[in-house]
């Protein structure tokens, strides 16, 4: 067990933007949420899943919907208090410790803000290995765990439990709930066995958070390139270095759907790039060829400072250095692909390991 | 007609009087010794002396880049009631990680309220006149406690702010300075709650640290309208700044980017500022500084400012080393376009060094004249604007294009608030931008007005 204090939690969100790919909303109000939480409750206990017993009763917790409604209603606890409480009863089992759902934006930050307030454990798993839009892109899905018993809850005080046929219908049946409940709610998810989260989560996640954010802030404190840090760490490639010069948003469908184009500079002098996002960043080419595609991770970082640009946060003019990480090898199985791969999300090619498409436009230039 | 420009920085004050074809009559610098405008009377007496006819100065323009926190700490008593109408007890309280002097020197009394709206502008729940009377007679306020309340989506529906501020003219009488959170645009109730509140909190004291001012310009015989630069470099009354002082905290840089392209005489290019050991590279496009929101950290939080984008490279000790010139090139190539560059302006009271080693092969390199009062002389010039950033949910007979039409009229509203003549005013970036995540009708609109002085 370790403790979680204050400069882990900054650390960690720097980590869980980075992961977020673009998207998973702002962390910032999850951030403050789990220093506010620390200050009242002390230090966050994070455990490795190793420290979890084989028939231990574990949750996920998070926000479901719009970050942008989340951080108007001002959430307090009670919401995911209540939410934890009706699915101990139905299942009726304590619960022992919580998870993030994802690692990216605001939801990496909601459990460790949660856990303290519920004076639970937190354990260093997750369930995507980065952040992904819907509630059945998760890991346990593949192995064919439900998300339900689930349990969503607002401010208000409304508490729905939902048990569902599979997890596309929790999906649907959640997110439109999600609409009428005033756009945001808090979950409690996929409850299930110690081994069942072992075998089949993601294991050192809020680790691996942490490595990031702190690599890029000692780099920068001794004046060493934080990408190339982050890189090392995360084992993945620079794809490309440009300038955002072009950024179409489309607005008709609600998402954060949209394209942007950015002109190479430096080694990438006279090549383009073109970078589609949907809420998350999701694939990216040149004109000969595709660099990286969902579900490998693509990251935008800010060429002088190495921190991650949102999807929101593209601007015409901004200098990137755009990188590209694998994703974890259960979501290149065929199901995994399936569930959230280019088919998807209506993207009309063939996914390709982010290091075969390396090694290829190697062998090409 | 001139203008007189008083620009107050943190060591100096520059003064200057121009008139509208940037023919300059006088220009001073005097470093800060006690209140920046302490020396008002001996620069009018100089500019008396020097034969400028005051009474033809029919506009005072007052630029301050002044630190808020010196502001709050000289002030006595500061205290402010913050209000907080929602559906969630106990969550956040706000001025959550503000700076310690700050929070030393703001009396703060937090209320929360049964109310709000949803994001579709329906509301959660009525406000109860009850419950208001009960908490606001427990609260026992100061007499010169100000209010800032805070709405859930109030950029959507901004009902309740309004009720309350009505409730509160009611109860503590027309006199008190009230700030409503929808007017800084915002989606985020925390940081639109800490810019009402240090909005609230400067509101008590802005008004003393201009108290003087007007009495000595009438004493020389100067009856003109008073206005301020606001972040973006556009002005605003003097009667409409002292109910925004949040709006007036960081102009320096738009006022020196607009100054840089009147005086270089290009409507486009790119400014490199050098002022106080520190470079700031941006852009003007078409006259205008380019803007962008960008979360910025105010006295600790953090808070959504319109101000320009600007690359910021600190602390240059070794003046024009190659590193720096480097770093310089670097920062211009982020701003210029693929093909055509740009010329590249220098101005600031530091800037020759740097701009006689700065070479280009591609683009014009401009040092003009009197680049040490870049500030002053953009912030005379710039138009008078206002802008607003609202949230609308789209419905049948609701649109788009009747909801981009309903946020420039509130923008137009705005810039005639702000003094602008309603003949002249055009409009400038209509932004819009959905929110992500849920399939929705909701639109983010941010909209910009300006025009001349009225």
């Amino acid at each position: 067990m370790r403790l979680l204090g204050k400069q882990e939690i900054e650390d960690i969100a720097v980590g869980a933007a980075l992961l977020g790919t673009g998207g998973g909303g702002d962390p910032y109000i999850g951030k403050l949420m789990a220093l506010q939480a620390i200050e009242e409750f002390g230090p966050i206990r994070l455990l490795s899943i190793n420290e979890v017993p084989e028939d231990a009763l574990v949750v996920s917790s998070g926000m479901m919907g719009a970050p942008t409604v989340m951080v108007e209603k001002a959430p307090s606890g009670q919401e995911a208090k209540k939410a934890f409480k009706t699915l101990e009863q139905y299942i009726g089992k304590e619960i022992f410790a919580t998870y993030p759902i994802e690692a990216g934006g605001v939801n990496s930050m909601l459990p460790l803000a949660l856990a303290a307030q519920l004076g639970l454990p937190v354990i260093d798993v997750d369930g995507m290995g980065r952040a992904f839009p819907e509630l059945q892109m998760v890991t346990f899905y593949l192995d064919g765990i439900a998300a339900s018993p689930m349990v969503i809850a607002d401010e208000k005080g409304n508490v729905n439990l939902l048990t569902t046929i599979d997890n596309v219908w929790a999906e649907r049946i959640a997110r439109a709930a999600t609409i009428q409940m005033g756009g945001s709610v808090m979950f409690a998810i996929y409850p299930m066995s110690g081994r069942n989260l072992k075998e089949s989560g993601i294991h050192n996640i809020l680790q691996l958070e942490e490595g990031i954010g702190r690599t890029i802030r000692l780099a920068k404190e001794q004046n060493e390139n934080p990408i190339r840090e982050v890189l090392n760490l995360t084992k993945g490639f620079e794809l490309f270095n440009g300038k955002v010069v072009d950024i179409h948003r489309k607005t008709e469908t609600g998402f954060a759907r949209g394209t942007a184009t950015l002109e190479g500079i430096g080694k990438n002098k006279g090549e383009k790039l073109q970078l589609r996002f949907q809420n998350e960043h999701l694939i990216a080419t040149t004109e000969q060829r595709l660099l990286c595609v969902t579900p490998d991770l693509i990251a935008v970082l800010d060429e002088e400072t190495g921190l991650p640009i949102t999807t929101e946060g593209l601007r015409y003019g901004a200098r990137t250095v755009v990188a590209g990480i694998p994703c974890h090898p259960k979501w290149r199985t065929p199901k995994g692909i399936a569930t959230c791969g280019p088919g998807y999300f209506g993207y009309d090619v063939e996914y390709t390991p982010v290091e075969l498409l390396v090694k290829k436009g190697a062998l090409l230039g | 007609m001139l203008r007189l420009g008083i620009d107050v920085g943190k060591q100096r004050v520059d003064c200057i009087v121009m008139d509208e074809k940037i023919r300059m009559f006088y220009v001073s610098t005097r470093s800060v010794i006690k209140h920046p405008l302490s020396g008002m009377k001996e620069i009018l007496e100089e500019m008396k002396q020097q034969g400028i006819r005051l009474s033809d100065i029919k506009q005072v323009i007052i630029s301050a880049s002044s630190e808020y926190e010196e502001g709050l700490r000289e002030s006595e008593a500061v205290h402010v009631c913050a209000i907080r109408i929602g559906s969630s007890q106990n969550s956040l309280p706000p001025f959550y990680e503000v700076t310690d002097i700050v929070r030393e020197t703001v009396q703060l009394t937090c209320v929360e309220l049964s109310g709000g709206h949803y994001v579709d502008g329906s509301p959660i729940q009525d406000l109860m006149m009850n419950e208001w009377n009960e908490k606001m007679d427990r609260a026992a306020l100061p007499e010169h406690a100000t209010f800032a309340v805070t709405s859930a989506f109030s950029p959507v529906n901004p009902e309740h702010e309004q009720t309350v501020a009505q409730w509160i003219q009611k109860k503590f009488g027309e006199g008190r300075a009230i700030t409503l959170s929808y007017e800084f645009g915002s989606i985020g109730l925390m940081e639109r709650e800490n810019a009402a509140i240090l909005n609230a909190a400067l509101s008590s004291v802005i008004p003393s640290l201009f108290q003087n001012v007007k009495q000595v310009l009438r004493q020389y015989d100067i009856h003109a309208g008073i206005f301020l630069s606001q972040n973006d470099g556009f002005l605003m009354t003097y009667e409409r700044a002292i109910s925004y002082p949040i709006r007036t905290l960081h102009s320096r840089i738009a006022n020196s980017l607009r100054g840089a392209s009147l005086l270089a005489g290009r409507e486009d290019c790119i400014v490199v500022i050098v002022e106080n050991k520190r470079l700031y590279i941006g852009m003007v496009e078409e006259g205008i500084p380019k803007l962008r929101w960008s979360k910025r950290d105010i006295a600790g939080m953090y808070m959504h400012v319109h101000i320009p984008e600007v690359v910021m490279i600190d602390n240059i000790i070794h003046g024009a080393s190659d590193e720096v010139l480097e770093r310089v090139y670097q920062a211009t190539q982020r701003f210029q376009p693929p093909y055509e560059p740009l010329p590249i302006v220098f101005v600031g009271n530091e800037c020759s060094e740097i701009a006689g080693r700065f070479h280009e092969p591609w683009a014009e390199v401009i040092q003009p004249e009197y680049f040490s009062y870049a500030s002053a002389i953009g912030a005379c010039m710039a138009p008078v604007g206002g802008w607003i950033e609202r949230m609308y949910w789209l419905s049948e007979g609701t649109g788009k294009t009747q909801v981009i039409e309903k946020a420039a009229a509130e923008a137009i509203k705005e810039a005639i608030l702000a003094g602008a003549e309603e003949r002249s005013i055009a409009l400038q970036s209509v932004k819009v931008s959905p929110l992500a995540y849920v399939p929705n009708q909701a639109l983010r609109i941010q909209v910009r007005a300006f025009g001349n002085f009225a």
